[in-house]
């Protein structure tokens, strides 16, 4: 098969980098597997055992495997330690890609059970023909310690995995989210495993009185709980520090609808610090006591609330929004002030329905951003597609500050580019924009440019055009830039920025010396976030050093 | 947030419970077509190799070459041991799973491929005769998850429409 007849997304996985990745992903777990195979087989005193000849090297070499996985399947969960190592670490693992590693993980992970367990059920049954052992195979699967914990495992994963899929993930993400607690009763099952002691040179399990309850003298498994443990230890206290974080002092300060619906939350937790463009947890009691919702934070550090907008749209959002009597209908046209000329007017500001005290609010967080980072590169190129548009409002604001404060550091100019369906849902993030574009003093410092990729009718082509001759704000999105039209040609608008780089026009008073620094940060869906860096990497000279980076949902 | 759809996570569970198809590689694992563990076609190929009834040790004596069944149970220690019959049978109730649950072009949008009811009945009986044979138990348990999952479906009163039906909220 030649590889163009491959679907795309297969291979994407056998090209570059990736296929790098597989191969030596891949190599490591069979050389686990082999080294696993080894030493089983060469180990005179499991002669005994060995008499099961080739289903016994095999569950030993897929068992070395599994405890290898199962000690590193926690690691990339670690939301906190991954924040605090991040600057450490970044250059050697891609630690913003924990999610996808976690993956990766799991599908070995049931590879090799599917290996393992084939193999066990030979071996049983053969220890039950020989006799090697005085057991027959259903007591070694249902009655001991290790053939009880697998099954367990095995019918959790079943759980697990099924509830993981996209399809139900995405449709009901409480499904999948309660479901993979069942990764509690699973870690204990792992860790417990070989507590049976069926890798042995002796006749019997040579249990003990004492921890961990069997003797190394004679029960020579591979010990792995021993390392495997530490990965659960860390992922239990990731959560009770999540927990005890979380119930830190917050208040809500304000609540505030904006003309879209859009409901924003400001609340001080003095506990807490963050970077532009992060996001957090945020949990309400009242409306659910269980479920954490995710929402990028909208303020910047320097502000002296944090806040959050949160669009009313999903059961749990609109629930929030009716506790704190901020429903949809609060905000109407009354909130189109006409006298200022057709700008957008204010915000409402709500305060509780009945007369009833703010409710609890419970905020785990900040986690993830790489744009923190946006201060080091001279020139910056901030790219949101739809909804990834979020975590700018927090980092245009913040540059905003760091204008005002004259600490921008190398940055010297930014690059905003928002493509997007239909502006309307995103009413609120305009009015940012709005008093960042009215702040501006240097008109050269930040250039927005807004995409709207939309199909429309010629009527409607016909009404904007009318409505925007001789008009100072486009009608659309009612800011000073006029709102581009069709989806943003990157290639176009990286040779451009490149070429302006060079010919000096773009940076007044660069030294030509030097090698300017450009960062590409992006938010928003996968497949763009390909095309994006592949045409920012042609910028990629003896002048322009490129950096690309994304953030994730 | 949203609500689960029993049926397709019935059909996940069925395809696990009867599917021995191995993905070559993660994508199709990722986008969709299943994750097998301990499952029927997967068991039953390795039960026609390794025969054994799996309740012989009612009534049965261990020997020196394992359990030597008793006088009771030699009408199922002869149709898995003897001859491979109920192994066959798990067999092709892995593969009708596998062709209602892909589904099939053939089977896709026929009254069989859309019954609830159907699906119920023919996996709570498929757990009934997988857990006969040693090597499928485990699949056993599981149909009898995926007949309840079904049944929840049911309930409800989930609808499963062809694959290549367009669903009405977009229609």
């Amino acid at each position: 098969m030649t590889s163009s007849s491959l679907p795309p997304s297969i291979r994407r996985e056998l090209t570059g980098k990736k296929l790098v990745w597989h191969l030596s992903w891949n190599g490591l777990h069979l050389g686990l597997f082999a080294l696993g195979w080894w030493s089983q087989w060469s180990n005179q005193r499991l002669a005994a055992l060995n008499g099961l000849r080739y289903s016994v090297w095999t569950s030993r070499g897929a068992g070395l495997v599994l405890a290898f996985d199962g000690t590193i399947i926690l690691l990339p969960m670690l939301r906190n330690l991954i924040k605090l190592l991040r600057p450490q670490l970044s250059w050697l693992i891609p630690l913003d890609e924990s999610i996808w590693f976690h993956r990766q993980v799991a599908y070995q992970l049931l590879i090799y059970a599917i290996v393992h367990t084939t193999a066990h059920y030979v071996n049983f049954i053969n220890v039950e023909r020989t006799q090697v052992r005085k057991q027959t195979a259903w007591e070694i699967h249902y009655t001991q310690p290790g053939g009880f914990t697998g099954h367990v495992m095995l019918l959790i994963m079943l759980l697990m995995y099924t509830t993981a899929h996209k399809t139900i993930r995405q449709r009901c993400f409480e499904a999948f989210w309660y479901t993979h607690h069942l990764a509690f009763f699973f870690m204990i099952g792992f860790y417990t495993h070989a507590t049976g002691c069926f890798v042995r040179d002796s006749v019997d399990p040579d249990y003990v009185a004492v921890f961990p309850f069997y003797s190394t003298n004679h029960c020579l498994g591979y010990e792995s709980w021993r390392f495997a443990i530490w990965g659960g230890i860390l992922y239990f206290s990731e959560r009770v520090w999540r927990e005890v974080r979380s119930r830190r002092q917050t208040a809500i300060t304000n609540v505030k609808i904006h003309p879209s619906g859009a409901l924003e939350l400001r609340f001080v937790k003095p506990s807490m610090k963050y970077k532009a463009g992060q996001w957090l947890f945020l949990n309400c009691p009242e409306v659910s006591k269980w479920q954490w919702h995710p929402f990028t934070i909208s303020s910047a550090p320097e502000d002296p609330f944090i806040s959050v907008h949160i669009r009313q749209v999903g059961d749990f959002t609109q629930a929030l929004g009716a506790r704190l009597g901020a429903t949809v209908g609060v905000s109407g046209e009354s909130l189109m002030d006409s006298e200022k000329g057709g700008r957008r007017g204010d915000w409402i500001e709500i305060s509780p329905a009945m007369g009833k005290p703010m409710p609890l609010l419970r905020i785990d967080g900040p986690f993830g951003a790489p744009a923190e980072d946006v201060f080091k590169s001279e020139v910056a190129v901030l790219i949101g597609a739809g909804i990834g548009v979020t975590p700018f409002a927090s980092i245009l604001k913040h540059i905003w500050y760091a204008q005002r404060a004259g600490k921008l550091g190398a940055l010297r100019r930014v690059e905003f580019i928002w493509s997007c369906r239909e502006a309307g849902s995103f009413g609120w993030f305009q009015s940012l924009l709005e008093e960042i574009e009215e702040a501006q003093t240097d008109s050269n410092f930040l250039r927005m440019s807004i995409y709207l990729t939309q199909k429309m009718d010629s009527d409607a082509v016909q009404n904007i055009v009318i409505n925007s001759v001789g008009q100072e704000y486009d009608p659309l999105t009612l800011l000073r830039t006029r709102t581009l039209f069709g989806r943003p040609d990157f290639q176009q608008i990286f040779s451009a920025l490149a070429a302006s780089i060079n010919g000096g026009s773009y940076l007044v008073g660069r030294e030509a010396t030097l090698k300017t620094r450009l960062g590409v940060y992006y938010c928003g869906p996968n497949p763009l976030a390909r095309v994006i860096q592949a045409e920012a990497m042609k910028c990629k000279s003896d002048t322009i050093d490129v950096k690309f980076a994304k953030e994730h949902f | 947030m949203g609500r689960l759809c029993w049926n397709e996570w019935g059909r996940l569970l069925a395809l696990v419970a009867g599917t021995c198809e191995r993905n070559p590689t993660y994508s199709i694992v990722r986008d969709g077509v299943d994750n097998p563990s301990a499952d029927m076609t997967w068991g039953s190929i390795w039960a026609i190799m390794y025969r054994k009834f799996f309740w012989d040790m009612i009534g049965g004596t261990l020997g020196p070459a394992g359990i030597i069944p008793g006088n009771n149970t030699k009408f199922f220690v002869t149709i898995v041991v003897n001859l491979p019959v109920l192994q066959i049978i798990n067999l092709l109730i892995g593969l009708v799973t596998l062709a209602l649950e892909w589904p099939l072009p053939l089977i896709d949008g026929t009254a069989l491929h859309r019954s609830l009811v159907f699906r119920m009945a023919f996996y709570f009986f498929s757990g009934f005769l997988g857990i006969m044979v040693y090597q499928t138990v485990d699949c056993a348990i599981y149909y009898v998850i995926v007949s309840a999952v079904f049944t929840r479906a049911m309930i409800l009163g989930e609808r499963i429409l062809s694959t290549k039906a367009v669903p009405q909220s977009i229609a």
